[in-house]
């Protein structure tokens, strides 16, 4: 069938793009995890920002499990697995973890996939010796990662939703040893949305909602926008400087 | 523009995804989840739109339905080069598991696949490039096409590209 004149520049861009993954084994495989992808994306960013921070006295290391290289998690994992790395860092008040796409059970006992994660370092030996997962309590902070498109505005809800699902203790992470009073997670800012790209023009934008129940959220957070990946960090930073030191 | 040619060009669009994939023998597997998400996300957005349309200008409706789909394949098919070529150039991470992202088994058994992870040339700005392309053709044929509003619609997609943010 005769290509109409139109579609030509249209369609060869097409082939561009469609010829370049295909040249690439690692980018035709990356299309079924690219959600998992983005998380271990801004994970790096995190760890970049820990990595200058002056009130990080023991900078991140990553954990390989038994010894073998680092692996980012392509799928849903549990804290205490043996199948995924993850970065340890300490501060002066205590020894800190970050994971990555772990299941936690909610306040209601519901099960959530939590794209990044960081809790204390006892309470992360405490999962993996005891098979559990972190307590809702014992997650200091919390980041979802959306590489979805155009961010409709139900995400904002749904994150919402999590951040109640996720509450925060009113006591610090390390010395909880019962069942604390929760708090709203945004009375101390800690949880993000990050996406990739804003929502359409005109329609109600999940980011003011997060922001407006003082969580932090980002869009346009990739590589090709360094202005908006340094925002995100600071933010990242401001937040967690306040809540580990 | 209303919604039955807006439905025409995003249909349009997958067509071509389709067709350019046999061209270039890229396995069905690959591109096909891609095609159904922008299948899914047309026709979620034309029932939306439809309760909204009376009191929405047609042509902002057209312009987000095309956005929503160019969208998609920006997130599919062009970040994942930009993140994988991050992760891989940052030296604190040399060694790690190319398999994590191949899924297992298909490198087991050496260690080549580390390395070749660290040489592999992601072409990303190559992608970025066929994006803007891919973003200018499909303006190009709106205005070729001689819709109503084409201006207004095409002017709309390429702000949104633009990367200004909120």
């Amino acid at each position: 069938m005769a290509l109409p004149a139109r579609e030509a520049a249209m369609r060869n861009a097409i082939r561009g793009i469609l010829g370049t993954i295909g040249a690439s084994p690692t980018l035709s495989s990356a299309l079924t995890n690219k959600g998992y992808i983005y998380s271990a994306y801004v994970a790096t960013l995190i760890v970049d920002g820990l990595n200058q921070a002056p009130w990080v006295l023991r900078k991140p290391v990553v954990e390989n499990p038994r010894g073998g290289p680092f692996r980012f998690p392509m799928g849903r994992s549990e804290i205490y697995s043996t199948t995924a790395s993850w970065f340890s860092f300490g501060t002066a008040t205590g020894d800190w973890e970050i994971h990555l796409c772990c299941n936690c059970s909610g306040a209601s006992g519901m099960q959530h996939e939590l794209d990044i994660l960081l809790t204390a370092t006892q309470i992360a030996e405490d999962c993996r010796q005891n098979q559990r997962q972190p307590a809702t309590h014992e997650i200091v902070f919390l980041v979802e990662c959306k590489n979805v498109g155009a961010i409709d505005y139900s995400l904002g809800r749904e994150f919402i939703g999590l951040c109640y699902e996720l509450p925060i203790s009113s006591e610090p992470a390390q010395v909880i040893l019962r069942r604390p009073l929760w708090r709203w997670r945004g009375d101390r800012k800690l949880g993000a949305l990050v996406a990739t790209l804003p929502p359409l023009s005109g329609r109600p934008s999940a980011f003011r909602l997060v922001s407006a129940r003082n969580l932090i959220a980002h869009s346009w957070v990739e590589p090709s926008n360094p202005a908006f990946v340094s925002s995100f960090q600071r933010d990242v930073m401001d937040v967690l400087r306040r809540a580990l030191t | 523009m209303n919604i039955r040619d807006t439905q025409f060009i995003v249909r349009t669009i997958e067509r071509q995804f389709r067709i350019v994939a046999r061209e270039v023998q890229l396995p069905v597997q690959t591109i096909q989840p891609v095609i159904d998400e922008l299948a899914r996300a047309r026709l979620s957005f034309t029932g939306l739109n439809q309760e909204i349309a009376a009191e929405t200008d047609e042509n902002t409706i057209a312009a987000e339905m095309i956005i929503n789909a160019l969208a998609i394949i920006r997130s599919a098919l062009i970040l994942p080069s930009a993140f994988m070529e991050h992760i891989a150039a940052r030296a604190d991470f040399q060694r790690y598991d190319h398999s994590a992202f191949f899924g297992p088994g298909e490198y087991e058994g050496n260690d080549v696949p580390i390395a070749m992870f660290q040489r592999e040339e992601f072409n990303t700005q190559q992608l970025d490039s066929f994006f803007s392309d891919l973003v200018l053709g499909i303006n190009q044929y709106i205005r070729e096409s001689g819709f109503p509003g084409a201006a207004l619609v095409t002017g709309r997609i390429a702000q949104y590209f633009s990367g200004e943010g909120e």
